[in-house]
């Protein structure tokens, strides 16, 4: 069997970056999207696109039954769902192998076993892997009230079915509790259509260890090193690096066998990845298995060399692994996720149109993007706009060359977060590798940015000023001055009412 | 030779730029510092200017009642304050503007957690609005008394929206 045509049913930088990988295997790509999304970077990558519902998720890209039409009527042969949206519902994998058509993703009852928090808790245990000290079970207010005594706060409360941070909260002591479970189910209903909640006791000070598995049909599963994401804001990964600064080789070693164990244990084919919480003594506590690509994978690809779509692709076509192996990384890779969002506002997600966007570049630079100026960004989905990374020889140049990265890159429209990714970078925390899961909330970083306005921006604006009073000047010196102005891209006057 | 004065507001900080054309370059004054600027073109999105020394790049946007300025990965809002501003919001950009409060976004009101006549304390929680999926706590800026309530659960709000209005305690 041999792919031909796969629809990517996603949406962003993500159906933008499997797209890209299906054309340099000289396989099709087909997009589905939303009315949002007519005029989105992932219709125009896509070799053919189907319009499948309007702007709300559940009525476009969380709607299995149109996804798979969509698929059927463009002659696919495989779904590729991305993260996030339909990539973890087993019933949605099950409807397309009995569509016919391959799911690039692990078998049906390994998404099952790994989907519901508390049965993936059994299962490691079953495979002699610790999970976080918790609950899952019955989950009515008064039983979880018990169990989070039993426990002993602080607690998190987390949705069964959850991923990503929404559905989670982290409940310092009992008076919070009712609150974070009423709001905990709200979101988890919301975003996974089930409110189903556990408990874990909250372990800290850890790091956020995850490690890279790919499994193939011929009974292997190699751990492709660790990725460290103990960056966190409200559980939203920020900043992430491949390998972690905290993990020397025995315990990747330990790890390593940990997470090919239980993928093994839950009949796991694929790309995986096993986080794992990690303690500063080495102890590590089983956290979930995310049974799809992550967000965060282009740091191990970078360390790699290794493409993880690809070999998505190739072991959906039942080929078998070929890496050296233990893989060894080449370097170290860091990540900054770009979000609409306003840090001075209690990161409120920002909407609005992106009015110029310029992307950086450079030597071990990778931008990972599916937005581009002119486009609106809407409140319909995550605000995640991209994700900047570098590879360099070592931590203190790849971050150095993400900084640069992240200073080279200007969109104008919604707020974002750019500002506090370089605070992040420059933090101690970071310099040192002191990263912990709750550095960034419990510590807060300073800012680096000097008070008042530098005049750098000031020159920028008063350019900006006297080109925007050209059309009513004769002066001819400035004729000369702006001679190029018509042709600069860096620069633009909205006229009145059009900055809404 | 004739000068220009942009005269702008950052914050609570006043700055004043004066600009004048000289030779085919642009002299900009500000805070007693005058630069000498010439373009040195634009490159992949980013407009360059030199100021006979460094090279300083980065995008600016005009609109009349601010100008909006993209440099080493972060963006300042410069409002003109010769410009009259155009009605519209007073209130902060994180909804809790002094006598209300506001949908800081476009999104659904989950819980009103207050009613008119309520006395609310300084950070308390008065509506959950949800919007791009996470939830966000709108909270009031200082002890206030409800005076009215203009959203009930489940509506949508656009940004801006007026949802609560609070007398702050004198």
């Amino acid at each position: 069997m041999s792919l031909r045509r796969v629809l990517v049913a996603n949406r962003g930088e993500i159906a933008c970056r499997v797209m890209r990988t299906l054309r340099a295997r000289g396989l099709e790509s087909a997009a589905v999207f939303s009315e949002a999304d007519a005029d989105a970077p992932h219709v125009r990558l896509a070799d053919r696109a189907q319009l499948i519902g309007p702007a709300p998720a559940p009525l476009s890209y969380l709607d299995a039954d149109k996804v798979l039409a969509a698929a059927r009527d463009m002659g696919c042969d495989a779904v590729h769902p991305g993260y996030g949206f339909l990539s973890e519902n087993a019933a949605f994998a099950e409807a397309c192998a009995d569509a016919g058509m391959t799911f690039i993703g692990p078998p049906v009852a390994a998404i099952r076993a790994m989907g519901d928090k508390a049965q993936a808790r059994r299962a490691a245990l079953d495979a002699g892997v610790s999970p976080v000290p918790g609950y899952a079970g019955d989950d009515d207010d008064g039983i979880l009230a018990r169990e989070a005594e039993r426990i002993g706060y602080p607690v998190l409360v987390k949705a069964a079915l959850g991923g990503g941070g929404k559905g989670m909260r982290l409940v310092e002591g009992a008076g919070g509790l009712a609150d974070a479970i009423r709001a905990a189910r709200r979101e988890a209903q919301a975003a996974f259509g089930d409110g189903s909640l556990l408990l874990e006791r909250y372990v800290h000070p850890a790091r956020h260890i995850e490690v890279q598995l790919l499994a193939d049909t011929h009974g292997r599963a190699i751990p492709v090193l660790e990725r460290e994401c103990s960056l966190q804001r409200r559980h939203q990964k920020v900043v992430e690096e491949c390998p972690s600064s905290a993990i020397d080789d025995p315990l990747r070693e330990r790890l390593g066998d940990a997470a090919a164990r239980l993928a093994l244990a839950v009949g796991y084919i694929g790309a995986g990845t096993v986080e794992f919480l990690v303690e500063e003594d080495g102890s590590f506590w089983f956290l979930e298995m995310n049974t799809r690509l992550q967000v965060e994978h282009g740091v191990t690809e970078m360390v790699t060399g290794e493409d993880l779509v690809a070999w998505q692709l190739r072991i959906a076509d039942g080929e078998a692994l070929d890496l050296p192996t233990p893989v060894t990384p080449r370097g170290w890779a860091v990540e900054a996720r770009v979000y609409a969002e306003d840090p001075s506002a209690g990161f409120l997600p920002q909407a609005g149109t992106i009015t110029h966007l310029a992307l950086p570049t450079g030597p071990g630079v990778r931008v990972d993007v599916g937005v581009r100026g002119g486009q609106e960004i809407t409140p319909h989905y995550d605000p995640m706009l991209m994700k900047v990374l570098a590879h360099g020889s070592d931590r203190v140049a790849a971050t150095g060359r993400l900084r640069a990265a992240l200073e080279d890159l200007h969109l104008l429209g919604p707020k974002t977060n750019v500002g506090y990714l370089l605070d992040v970078l420059a933090s101690d925390a970071w310099t040192t590798g002191q990263t912990f899961t709750h550095t960034l909330e419990a510590d807060g970083v300073a800012s680096t940015s000097a008070d008042g306005v530098p005049p750098e921006v000031l020159m920028l604006a008063a350019w900006g000023l006297e080109m925007r009073r050209r059309p009513e000047s004769t002066d001819a010196a400035r004729g000369d001055v702006y001679s190029a102005f018509d042709r600069l891209s860096g620069f633009r006057i909205v006229p009145r009412g059009g900055d809404a | 030779m004739s000068e220009t004065r942009h005269p702008l507001r950052h914050g609570d900080l006043d700055l004043d730029l004066v600009c004048r054309h000289v030779q085919g370059a642009l002299e900009v004054t500000a805070g007693g510092d005058m630069s000498r600027l010439t373009s040195a073109g634009d490159e992949a999105g980013r407009l360059v200017l030199s100021d006979g020394e460094r090279m300083i790049s980065g995008a600016v946007e005009v609109h009349d009642e601010r100008v909006v300025v993209s440099w080493r990965g972060r963006s300042w809002v410069l409002e003109r304050r010769d410009v009259q501003a155009r009605g519209g919001s007073t209130g902060s950009s994180d909804g809790t503007g002094s006598g209300h409060i506001e949908a800081p976004m476009t999104g659904t009101v989950i819980e009103v957690c207050c009613e008119a006549g309520d006395a609310v304390a300084a950070g308390a929680t008065v509506v959950v609005v949800e919007a791009m999926k996470m939830e966000h706590r709108l909270v009031a800026p200082a002890a206030s008394s409800v005076t009215e309530v203009e959203c009930a659960a489940g509506d949508q709000v656009d940004i801006g929206q007026i949802l609560v209005r609070l007398e702050p305690d004198a």
